[in-house]
């Protein structure tokens, strides 16, 4: 019995140790970015290899925020700008129309639900050049809104909404029609109301998306710097500083905080999220 | 609209409610209908004709497929692909779910824990990370080579040889998956009823036929969302190739989406070919989706 419980201590304390140190790894590589963010350029690829920056000074910081042909701090605005401006109406336009495929009777339902849900099979890459193309005749290029809308509305949120408008009552529509409430109030005072976790799951998810994006920012938004967004300038900034690594890293240290400090407000809910999706 | 009138299924105030119905749809159908909807059929009309930005549409027929499935550089991107995607998917599933085994029975405060801190890098875009990882494995002072150096080892060069290049693209991709997967699979031990092993238990199973018999079989679900998730995914991975390789060394880490990427910046090209390949690369996800989706419905049917 005793040598039983000895070896289930071992055991344990063999997990403890090993699940600690791959979560260690894992930091590892944005704790390398902001000791490098911190060091001289001559530290930053110095041999032998030197762990601490010998001086926390801000001169990449500096730098990074100041250079005028990438202004690193406006297209942090910018984007922060568009990614929040599109968690607001990407909710608000999946919520609508997944409330209506879930609670509402009308005529060719199965049709329309068809014709949203099929476009979660068409991958980004097929409709790349297309789109392009349609932004282009619709004079969008080089604005505002081709950053924020043609991302808006997809089948695969209106499939999360659905699906959790669902398993909810149906008590709460007899309830609220009782009280001479409309579909859109039922919609707008209950069903909102109620969807907090999918919201911050879709929301957090809609966010990312958009902060993170590099792609359709980096082909659309070419010579207009008011609107220049954050993943295509940290590339930019990557050819502007070649191996200058101490530089480039300040400028990923500062994009990187939005989504990390987004990720630990709203952690539980995020979790839940990952089960939400995985486990249905 | 007149059908609509015609329908005597509904009453008058059900019609009411319909009108409402439809306007609460308008906004996903009208922008579903712009920008996924046009384009898409705008892509398949446009892989007909040899084209670009600054010259006319010329009509070709499939000459484009015939010509993207000849092209070598397209199809060593397909094969490429599937190359990742036989490393990465039953990789990144082991890890992680052997992470998740791991963290099992262990304290709820420290999973909770180390479940917050894996899942950071996950927030991180790919170019970020790119970014990070380049400098991690660059090859004068970077820090795998400094303690490759320091080991008495030759330097790795990452961007020219085949299996580095690989190896550069895999681990960030590992790194920025760990933590979501794991959560899931955390989530999927948890949820594995306790009594099938307690049953095993007095049947005097050993913690490897537990494994084999018990925890791996109720996992099956999770494991075959996630091989969709990550072959859908490994095929259109762009931005990490795009940081670390560039598709170097000789386009032995050139990918589908990067091929595209190039096509479509190289805009005096034949944007015909670029798009019937993307095309190409949408029926080989839509049947890989398909195969898989019916494996489950057969599943599901079998069991209710």
């Amino acid at each position: 019995m005793r040598h039983k419980n000895i070896l289930y201590l071992i055991r344990r304390t063999l997990a403890y140790t090993i699940s600690t140190l791959i979560s260690l790894t894992c930091l590892f590589p944005l704790v390398w970015m902001i000791f490098a963010s911190f060091k001289k350029k001559a530290e930053v690829l110095a041999t032998p290899l030197r762990i601490l920056p010998e001086e926390w000074q801000m001169g990449n910081f500096r730098v990074v925020i100041q250079n005028p042909q990438r202004p690193l701090l406006d297209a942090m605005f910018m984007t922060f700008l568009v990614a929040a401006s599109a968690v607001v109406l990407s909710l608000l336009i999946n919520m609508m129309a997944a409330y209506v495929f879930a609670r509402m009777e009308i005529y060719g339902k199965k049709l329309i639900w068809s014709y949203c849900i099929t476009t979660m099979y068409v991958p980004g890459i097929t409709i790349l050049i297309t789109s392009f193309l349609v932004v282009h005749k619709l004079q969008m290029l080089n604005t505002f809104w081709v950053l924020l809308i043609p991302g808006l509305a997809g089948g695969y949120a209106i499939f999360f909404f659905r699906q959790f408008f669902l398993n909810l009552p149906n008590s709460l529509e007899d309830a609220a029609r009782i009280d001479g409430c409309g579909r859109f109030g039922i919609f707008w005072r209950i069903f909102i109301p109620m969807s907090t976790t999918p919201m911050v799951v879709q929301g957090a998810g809609v966010f990312l998306g958009y902060w993170n994006s590099f792609l359709w920012p980096s082909i659309t938004i070419t010579n207009n710097k008011t609107l220049y967004q954050i993943m295509p300038v940290i590339r930019s900034m990557q050819t502007d500083y070649g191996a200058e690594y101490g530089r480039i890293m300040a400028a990923t240290c500062l994009a990187v905080i939005p989504p990390i400090l987004l990720f630990v407000i709203f952690q539980k809910y995020i979790v839940k999220g990952v089960y939400l999706s995985g486990l249905k | 609209m007149a059908k609509k009138t015609e329908n005597y299924k509904y009453t008058s105030v059900q019609r009411k409610e319909m009108i409402v119905g439809y306007l609460m749809l308008l906004p996903a159908v009208v922008l579903i209908t712009i920008f996924v909807i046009i384009p898409f059929i705008m892509a398949v009309q446009k892989s007909f004709y040899e084209w670009n930005f600054y010259k006319d549409d010329v009509w070709v027929g499939i000459q484009n497929f015939r010509r993207i499935l000849r092209n070598k550089s397209f199809q060593r991107a397909v094969v490429n692909a599937f190359k990742f995607v036989l490393i990465l998917v039953p990789t990144q599933i082991i890890i992680q779910f052997s992470f998740a085994h791991t963290l099992r029975d262990l304290n709820t405060k420290f999973t909770n824990m180390v479940k917050m801190l894996i899942y950071i890098p996950g927030t991180i875009a790919g170019i970020i990370a790119g970014i990070i990882f380049m400098f991690i494995f660059e090859f004068k002072g970077g820090l795998i080579n400094q303690l490759v150096v320091a080991m008495g080892l030759e330097r790795i060069a990452f961007k020219t040889n085949r299996f580095w290049a690989i190896f550069s693209i895999a681990v960030p991709t590992i790194w920025l998956g760990l933590g979501g997967g794991t959560i899931l699979n955390f989530a999927g031990l948890i949820n594995i009823p306790t009594e099938f092993y307690e049953a095993a238990s007095i049947d005097g199973a050993s913690g490897f036929h537990k494994l084999i018999y018990i925890t791996i079989p109720q996992m099956r679900n999770i494991f075959v969302l996630q091989c969709i998730g990550m072959t859908t995914g490994t095929l259109q991975m762009f931005e990490i190739p795009m940081m670390m390789t560039g598709g170097a060394p000789r386009e032995s880490t050139l990918t589908p989406m990067l091929y595209i990427y190039n096509g479509f910046r190289n805009a005096g090209g034949n944007m015909g070919d670029t798009i019937s390949g993307a095309l190409l690369m949408m029926i080989i996800i839509a049947i890989i989706n398909s195969f898989v989706f019916t494996i489950i419905k057969s599943e599901k049917s079998i069991e209710g």
